[in-house]
C-alpha cells in the first residue's frame, strides 16, 4: 500500500525553493514561519507538505502563489525566479482551504473567472468551463450560487476554477479539511486520479498524515519551518529518520534507552534488546520505535509467567521480545488494539482480526522482526539535508 | 394535526419576542406613525381666510399647488443637490472606508471614533463654522487669494450647500461602507489575484460587488436627509437657493398654508419610500 506509485516524467524541476525563509513580525515579536528551506519539486509530481499547524507548510504554498513573499532566499517556477512576478502573473493556481468561491457569482462565472481575466473569448471560455465542470462531474449545476451547493460540490467548483486555467502547478491548501470522512476519501481518489490524468504538478498541503500517505509521490514532513524528512510515503512511514516524524505519521511505540554495545540497546525499563547501533558510542541515548502492526503477541503459560526471572519463552527470539501484561483491548472491526504494559511502558499492539485476542491481565510476550525496529535520536529533531535529497528525487 | 411541544415552545418564544419589542413598536407608532398620519390628514384639509387649517371640506388644493413651476424648480434643485451630495460622499468615503477596513483592529477602532467625533458637537454650530470658513474673510478666502483667485465667493451658493451637506452626512456613508467592506473574506481577494485579476479588476469584480449592501445603505442614509435638509441650506445657501426643506417650513410658518406644506411633505415621503424600495431591490439583486 505504501509503495510509490509511479516514476516522475522528465525529471524537470517545476518549483524550486532556494534557501527560502519567511519571518513575520507581529507586535514586535518575530516569528520564523519558514526557516531556510531548499527543495525541488519535480514536474508532474504529487508533492505533499505535511505537518502540524504552524509548521510553515501553508506559508510555503502562499509564497509559491505570490500571496506571501520570502524574507530570504528565492523561489523559482520552471527555472525562472518569481520574486518580481505578482500573484496574478504566476503560472500557478490555488485551491483555497475554505474554497474562497465568489459568493456573488454562479458556478459558471466562478469557474470562468480566471479565463475572463486572461481575456479568453466568450466561446472558448464557455467551452473550457464546460469541460472543467465535466472533469469534476458538476455539469448541470452551472447556474447555482456557491451558497446553494454542498461542501463537496463547492470543493469541486474550487478545483474546476483552478484547473480550467490549465496551470502548470496546482497548489492545494488543505482542500479536503472541511469535508466529512466519507467524502474525503472519495475526493482523495478523485484528486489523485485527476493529477495522473492531467500530469500537472500538485503541491498539496495537509496536516492529515493518512491523506498525505495515500495520495503523494513524495512527502515533506515539516515542523517549525523546517523539513524534517523528505521522501516517499514508504520512506517516511517505514523509515522515519526522526522521532517527531515517526510520531506524527501513524501510531508508533517509542521507548528510550542507551547504547550498550554495537548490537545491543539497554532500555530504560531495564531489558536489553538487539538493535543495530553500530555507529553510536556506548552510553549514547537513543529512542527505539516500532509500529503497532509490526508487533506480535504470544501467550505465556502461567507457570513460566510466575517466575520472576525474565527467561525467554520457548519460541520467542532472544533480544527481540519483551514480556508484559495485557492492560486493555479494543475491537476496531478489521483489527484489535491491545495495550500491553512492560514495566511502566505501555506498548500498543495492532492484532489482525484473524489472530486470537488475549484477555486483560494475561501475561504475554511481545515480539518483532529485527528490521521493524527503528533506532532514532531521542526527542530532539534532526534536520535532513534537503538540498541533497532534492537532487535525487526518485528512489 | 396535533401540535407538538416544539411548536408550543416556538410560539411561546415568539410571544416573548413580541413582548420585548412592544415598547419600541409603541414608541415608533406614537412618535413617527401618528405625526405622519396627521400630516396626511392635514394635506387634505381646508385653509380658511385667517390661514388656519380646518379639518372639514376635504379637498386636493394642497396637491394642486405642487404642479406650479416654483415648486417643481425647487424639487428639481433639491433632488440634484441631494444626488450630487450622495455621489461625492460615495467617491470620498469609499477609499477611506476601504483603508479603514484593511487596517489592524486597533487602528480601525481609532478611525471609527475619529469618524464619529463631529457628532460630539452641535450640528447647527458646525454649520455656522462652515459659514466662517467659506465666508469672505474666512480661511477659504485666504487660500483662494493666495493662489490668485481673489476672495472666496462660495458662501450662499449651491456649492456651499453641497460642501455643508457632504461634510454633515459623510459619516453616514463611511460607516455602512466600512462595515460591508470589513466583512469581505480576505481570501476572496487572494483568490481573485490568484486567478490573474489585477488590482483594479479585483476591485471591480470582487470587492465592489460584495460591498454593494454598504453602497446601498450609505447612499440612502445620505440621499434621504440631503433631500429634506433644512438647516444647512438655510445657513450656507442664502436666499437664492431655496430647497424643499425650507419651502415646507415657509408654507407652514410664513405662508400659513398648512394643507400645501403637508401635501408636499406627503409627496416627498412617498417618493423617497418608493425610491428606497427600488434601490434596495436593485442593490439586492446585484449581490
Amino acid at each position: 500500500m505504501w509503495q510509490s506509485r509511479r516514476v516522475s516524467s522528465g525529471g524537470q524541476v517545476s518549483v524550486a525553493f532556494r534557501g527560502v525563509s519567511k519571518t513575520f513580525t507581529t507586535r514586535g515579536d518575530t516569528v520564523v514561519a519558514v526557516d531556510g528551506i531548499d527543495l525541488d519539486i519535480g514536474e508532474g509530481e504529487f508533492f505533499s507538505m505535511l505537518g502540524p499547524s504552524g509548521c510553515g507548510k501553508t506559508t510555503m504554498l502562499r509564497m509559491v502563489a505570490g500571496l506571501d513573499h520570502p524574507t530570504g532566499g528565492s523561489i523559482e517556477i520552471f527555472g525562472a525566479p518569481v520574486a518580481d512576478v505578482p500573484a496574478h502573473r504566476r503560472p500557478v493556481n490555488t485551491v483555497f482551504q475554505h474554497y474562497a468561491l465568489f459568493p456573488h457569482m454562479d458556478v459558471t462565472d466562478n469557474v470562468g473567472f480566471g479565463l475572463r481575466m486572461q481575456k479568453v473569448g466568450v466561446i472558448e471560455r464557455r467551452r473550457r468551463v464546460g469541460e472543467a465542470l465535466e472533469l469534476v462531474r458538476l455539469d448541470g449545476l452551472s447556474g447555482r450560487r456557491p451558497a446553494e451547493l454542498s461542501g463537496g460540490q463547492q470543493q469541486r467548483v474550487a478545483l474546476a476554477r483552478a484547473l480550467v486555467n490549465r496551470p502548470r502547478v496546482l497548489l492545494l491548501d488543505e482542500p479536503l479539511g472541511a469535508l466529512d470522512q466519507k467524502l474525503r476519501v472519495e475526493m482523495q481518489q478523485e484528486l489523485t486520479g485527476l493529477q495522473r490524468e492531467l500530469g500537472i504538478t500538485f503541491v498539496f498541503v495537509t496536516h492529515d498524515q493518512a491523506e498525505a500517505l495515500t495520495m503523494s509521490d513524495r512527502i515533506a514532513v515539516m515542523r517549525d519551518g523546517r523539513i524534517l524528512q523528505l521522501g516517499t510515503a514508504d520512506d517516511v512511514y517505514e523509515r522515519p529518520t526522526d522521532r517527531f516524524v515517526a510520531d506524527f505519521i501513524g501510531d508508533i511505540n517509542t521507548i528510550d534507552g542507551v547504547v550498550a554495545d554495537a548490537s545491543t540497546i539497554a532500555l530504560a525499563t531495564g531489558e536489553r534488546i538487539a538493535g543495530d547501533v553500530a555507529g553510536r558510542a556506548p552510553g549514547t541515548e537513543v529512542s527505539v520505535a516500532i509500529r503497532p502492526e509490526r508487533l506480535r503477541l504470544a501467550p505465556v503459560s502461567p507457570d513460566s509467567a510466575d517466575g520472576s526471572a525474565p527467561h525467554p519463552h520457548p519460541g520467542t527470539p532472544v533480544g527481540r521480545s519483551l514480556r508484559g501484561r495485557v492492560d486493555s483491548t479494543a475491537y476496531l472491526g478489521n483489527a484489535s488494539v491491545v495495550r500491553v504494559c512492560v514495566d511502566w511502558v505501555e506498548l500498543t499492539v495492532r492484532v489482525p482480526a484473524s489472530a486470537p485476542i488475549p484477555e486483560a491481565g494475561e501475561t504475554v510476550d511481545v515480539s518483532w522482526e529485527q528490521e521493524a525496529l527503528l533506532v532514532l535520536e531521542p526527542q530532539t529533531s534532526t534536520v535532513v539535508d534537503t538540498a541533497d535529497v532534492g537532487t535525487r528525487m526518485r528512489p | 394535526m396535533t401540535v407538538g411541544p416544539d411548536r408550543i415552545a416556538e410560539r411561546r418564544e415568539r410571544r416573548i419576542g413580541l413582548l420585548v419589542a412592544l415598547p419600541s413598536y409603541a414608541y415608533l407608532v406614537v412618535f413617527f406613525l401618528v405625526p405622519l398620519l396627521l400630516i396626511g390628514i392635514y394635506s387634505f384639509s381646508t385653509r380658511n381666510r385667517f390661514g388656519e387649517a380646518e379639518l372639514r371640506n376635504w379637498n386636493l388644493d394642497g396637491y394642486r399647488r405642487l404642479g406650479n413651476d416654483v415648486v417643481l424648480d425647487i424639487a428639481l434643485r433639491s433632488t440634484w443637490l441631494a444626488l450630487l451630495t450622495t455621489l461625492i460622499c460615495l467617491v470620498v468615503a469609499y477609499p477611506f472606508a476601504y483603508f479603514m477596513a484593511t487596517r489592524t483592529k486597533v487602528v480601525r477602532n481609532v478611525l471609527v471614533v475619529l469618524v464619529m467625533i463631529p457628532f460630539w458637537s452641535n450640528f447647527l454650530v458646525r454649520n455656522y463654522a462652515w459659514r466662517v470658513i467659506l465666508g469672505r474673510d474666512g480661511p477659504m478666502s485666504d487660500v483662494t487669494e493666495f493662489i490668485g483667485l481673489g476672495e472666496s465667493r462660495l458662501l450662499f451658493t449651491p456649492t456651499a450647500v453641497v460642501i455643508g451637506l457632504v461634510y454633515g452626512f459623510l459619516p453616514f456613508m463611511i460607516l455602512p461602507l466600512y462595515a460591508s467592506i470589513e466583512r469581505i473574506d480576505h481570501q476572496l481577494i487572494e483568490a481573485s489575484r490568484d486567478l490573474y485579476a489585477s488590482g483594479w479588476s479585483t476591485f471591480r469584480r470582487v470587492v465592489l460587488p460584495l460591498s454593494m449592501p454598504g453602497v446601498v445603505a450609505g447612499s440612502i442614509l445620505v440621499f434621504v436627509p440631503s433631500l429634506g435638509a433644512y438647516v444647512t441650506p438655510e445657513i450656507l445657501g442664502g436666499a437664492k437657493t431655496t430647497l424643499l426643506g425650507s419651502y415646507v417650513v415657509t408654507q407652514f410658518l410664513a405662508a400659513r398654508n398648512w394643507p400645501s406644506g403637508a401635501a408636499i411633505s406627503v409627496v416627498i415621503s412617498v417618493v423617497m419610500l418608493v425610491a428606497t424600495l427600488v434601490y434596495f431591490r436593485r442593490g439586492g439583486r446585484t449581490l
